[in-house]
């Protein structure tokens, strides 16, 4: 699978609510960042939207999964909007892919539209390209922001 | 219509029930704005904020769109953000700096960092015989009527009259003691940008559940149940989880009647604290360096005395809600009758070892961020409280849990042994809500 179909992929994986096979496209040693700050250089600096390690990814669609996730309940409907795909960087088995996210998402009574700047390092394994890093800017991140109930 | 219901207010709140149109009324709305939020000791920001001079942040307080700036000689000014000439808003950026002086973008006037005149572009030519010039307190910006801070935290009232900071704060006083003592410097350091969340409901809903001991094992509780499963995961894989998890675990093995085992303590205007705390004092090498720290700081005995400070959550009626131990706060700005922004803020220990802060900055994200598994669940809770209360289903909101149990001493309200899921905290804000009502 060439990058372009490996990031469609991921999209399709979410919009169809597969959140346990969306999880298996990380590597173990995979982190999920979405900062607060602009061109925010660390995680450490101040505070994030998201930082995950693998594990708590895993907990984030554990959650999603219980009978009583308030906000989860039902699952919103998305459609992830993935393009501008750009490689940044190739350095086997990895590579820097840039990518602008669209996201429409649907759950009681209202429709949100959420952008992004996105970032993936993904690795090539024996078990196919993986992601070992995503980074995902919010234009709004900064801004007041509603309750964050899908994944991005 | 609007008279009758000012007339009736005081019906609106019983001491265990309150009317629901006390959240959904917007004209309710207006006059609580004015009669509370645009009256009382309102959080703006801590120094840390605005170091250098013509650092400014810009604040809600009620409906007033403010700014807090450092001045040039190092005092801090609260100033409406607004151009006395046109009535330009000053500062259109959330933060930055002013430079050495404002400069409205409209028409050039320029102000002292305090809000005084500084120049008008050909003032003499232009404004001779005229009532405006430097002499006319209302060609400069409009000051807060007073500010006042309390170890670091600035607060202002935007009335001329009422009790001064220190009296109104009173118990709760012990929030900001309890961070900064906390520190081995003795203070604490704004972590630059907060959560700014946005609240579908009205601004008492979540005040109300701050110190609600009961919602946790409700709301939280598939939060709680995923991290736990995945903690005891981790600890079977390498002998020790993340002290993050087991504060997201907490939510979930914290039973009811633990939480019971907590108490109340509610103050005069409508403070309150909630008592008893996680089982945080764990032993591992990061806690135990910071606690060498601290003694190196303080001796062994006030170390102690600071450690043991048993808080979980102290709430500043009208506007703040604090977790001392973790170093974070919730400043509450009211919107719109069903809408409320809340800005959350973390903390540095000054002095406390790295580790100390990227654990409780790990907690904070995990709790408070926009997208986490704990405040998601309270916002989707808060929104689905809101709409329920349009409902004709029925008229009073109910705060009648372990009433008639509470016991007064030196004029505060504590809850009685084993009553930490008491309504108490509730009926106390609403006391005080009706008292400022009243005015």
């Amino acid at each position: 699978m060439n990058v372009e179909q490996f990031l469609y992929h991921e999209a399709r994986l979410l919009d169809t609510q597969q959140y346990e096979a969306w999880l298996e496209l990380f590597t173990d040693d995979a982190t999920y960042w979405v900062p607060l700050e602009r061109e925010q250089k660390d995680p450490f600096e101040t505070s994030s939207i998201i930082h995950d390690d693998r594990t708590l990814l895993g907990l984030r669609v554990k959650q999603a999964r219980h009978p009583r996730a308030h906000a989860r309940l039902p699952l919103a409907r998305t459609v992830h909007q993935v393009g501008n795909i750009l490689v940044l960087k190739e350095n086997e088995p990895e590579f820097l892919v840039a990518s602008t996210l669209t996201l429409v998402e649907f759950r009681a009574e209202r429709q949100r539209l959420w952008g992004a700047l996105v970032e993936h390092r993904l690795r090539r394994t024996s078990a196919g390209l993986r992601i070992a890093h995503k980074r995902v800017d919010l234009v709004n991140s900064e801004g007041e922001l509603d309750g964050i109930a899908i994944l991005l | 219509m609007l008279q009758e219901r000012i007339a009736d207010l005081s019906k609106c709140v019983e001491p265990d029930r309150v009317r629901r149109e006390v959240y959904t009324d917007p004209e309710i709305f207006e006059l609580e704005m004015q009669r509370i939020h645009e009256q009382v000791w309102i959080y703006c920001g801590h120094e840390s904020q605005v170091p250098k001079p013509g650092d400014y942040y810009t604040v809600q307080i009620g409906r007033q769109p403010m700014l807090m700036v450092r001045g040039a000689e190092g005092r801090i000014s609260v100033l409406y953000n607004r151009c006395p000439h046109r009535g330009n808003m000053m500062c259109g950026d959330r933060h930055g700096n002013t430079g050495e002086f404002f400069r409205c973008s409209y028409h050039a006037w320029t102000f002292q960092h305090d809000g005084r005149l500084r120049s008008i572009p050909m003032m003499e030519s232009g404004y001779a015989g005229t009532r405006y010039g430097r002499d006319n307190p209302d060609c400069s910006m409009k000051r807060a009527a007073r500010v006042e801070s309390y170890r670091g935290f600035v607060f202002a009232s935007l009335a001329q009259g009422g009790p001064a900071l220190a009296e109104f704060l009173g118990a709760s006083r012990v929030a900001f003691d309890d961070m900064c003592d906390r520190a081995p410097a003795g203070e604490v350091e704004i972590v630059p940008n907060c959560f700014r969340v946005i609240q579908h409901s009205n601004w008492k809903i979540f005040l109300e559940n701050q110190l609600d001991a009961l919602h946790p094992s409700v709301v939280h509780q598939s939060t709680g149940r995923a991290a736990h499963e995945v903690e005891k995961q981790i600890e079977k894989r390498t002998g020790k989880a993340p002290l993050s998890y087991h504060m997201l675990s907490a939510f979930a093995t914290v039973t009811i009647d633990k939480w019971d085992n907590f108490q109340t303590l509610n103050y005069p205007y409508g403070h309150c604290i909630l008592t008893g705390y996680m089982g945080l004092r764990p032993k591992d090498p990061d806690t135990v360096a910071y606690e060498k720290t601290l003694i190196k700081a303080y001796g062994k005995q006030r170390t102690e005395e600071i450690l043991a400070v048993n808080i979980h959550h102290v709430l500043i009626y009208p506007g703040l809600s604090v977790q001392s131990p973790l170093q974070q706060l919730r400043a509450v700005r009211p919107l719109g009758v069903d809408r409320t922004l809340t800005e959350i803020w973390h903390f540095r220990l000054k002095g406390a070892p790295e580790p100390i802060y990227r654990r409780s900055l790990a907690y904070y994200n995990l709790v408070n961020s926009p997208a986490t598994l704990i405040n998601a669940d309270d916002l989707e809770n808060f929104w689905k409280c809101h709409q329920g209360l349009a409902s004709d289903g029925g008229d009073w909101v109910s705060f009648g849990r372990h009433h008639g149990h509470d016991i007064e001493k030196d004029g505060a309200v504590e809850t009685a042994p084993n009553c930490g899921t008491s309504e108490a905290p509730m009926r106390n804000q609403m006391k005080a809500w009706a008292q400022y009502m009243r005015a």
